[in-house]
């Protein structure tokens, strides 16, 4: 990655425009042409660096409910209890931490109903208690990172 | 936050969105013509959908991994109940910090302040985290380093059959 390339994932991230070509448009703030913006987005891609171009929708603001969720599994449960998670939809982020609670992921469901259906399903397969640690006040939720 | 609910055309859009603009010279043009309105219609209804706060980033999503900050640790903090909202605060002006969020008490501390931090290693991560505690003077915190990402996905909303 050069300076461009960075310049360009700071400005891609938070400020796509939302004009007629917005290539052109990044192009024109980082002073390179539309052909060169395209090329090096599908260098990053390629690269596995932008995983995708889209909107970030904010789940509460149409109504779903989104939770986190904490589990200990042990060695033995591990990898089912993680292939049953992950095949859950609403299941967007999971992670192996080093902690006695060792797997956290995140549950987006369209209603509280579902979201509890979901975790009762999983623990109901799986045998392992699931503890759930919702959102009580948002500080802050940055999903762009600075290059 | 007003209570303005996107409607059905708006809900083709996000459809779309939610998904991955290919590399189309003019993606909103396409939208338009996918959805049969005007491109000038697609532009005022995801600014609308910006400026209301359905849609919360326009852009690309990146591999943080890939990327070179792939060290992220969690770290929950165990904070005095009136301070929540000074400390929460406080966290949430360091750039190295992502997400901040007052969650139920958690573990035999009760810990209540979550906070996610991604650097470039381990090491950095130990430092902001320090710099984090010292600003605010909550020692009593518990940091669950990542070992493994195991799922990460955009959220489906709305599917063709809505």
């Amino acid at each position: 990655m050069d300076e461009k390339d960075k310049a360009l994932l700071n400005e891609i991230q938070s400020n796509f425009p939302v004009t007629s070509r917005p290539y052109q448009s990044l192009g024109d703030r980082l002073e390179i042409d539309e052909d060169e913006v395209l090329k090096r987005i599908a260098r990053l891609r390629e690269k596995g660096i932008i995983r995708r171009i889209g909107a970030s929708i904010n789940s509460r603001r149409i109504g779903f409910v989104s939770t986190l969720l904490a589990a200990k599994a042990p060695e033995n449960k591990f990898d089912d209890f993680v292939r049953l998670v992950n095949q859950c939809e609403g299941v967007t982020h999971n992670y192996l931490r080093k902690h006695e609670y060792n797997v956290w992921f995140t549950l987006i469901a369209p209603s509280e109903e579902d979201k509890k259906r979901v975790i009762r399903d999983l623990v109901e397969k799986t045998g392992i208690e699931i503890i759930e640690l919702p959102a009580k006040k948002i500080f802050k939720i940055r999903v762009d990172f600075k290059f | 936050m007003s209570n303005y609910e996107p409607d059905s055309i708006d809900k083709s859009i996000l459809l779309i969105l939610q998904g991955d603009l290919d590399d189309s010279r003019q993606p909103y043009l396409k939208i338009a013509m996918n959805l049969g309105i005007t491109e000038d219609e697609v532009f005022k209804r995801v600014k609308n959908m910006i400026d209301e706060g359905i849609i919360r980033r326009l852009g690309a999503m990146i591999r943080h991994i890939e990327a070179g900050i792939g060290f992220n640790g969690m770290v929950v903090w165990v904070t005095p109940p009136d301070d929540v909202d000074t400390v929460g605060r406080l966290f949430a002006s360091f750039p190295e910090v992502t997400h901040c969020y007052e969650r139920p008490p958690f573990g035999k501390k009760g810990a209540n302040l979550f906070t996610m931090v991604h650097a470039d290693s381990e090491d950095a991560c130990m430092e902001i985290i320090k710099k984090m505690s010292q600003a605010c003077g909550v020692k009593d915190y518990e940091i669950l380093f990542s070992e493994r990402e195991l799922k990460k996905v955009s959220m489906t909303y709305f599917d063709d059959s809505e």
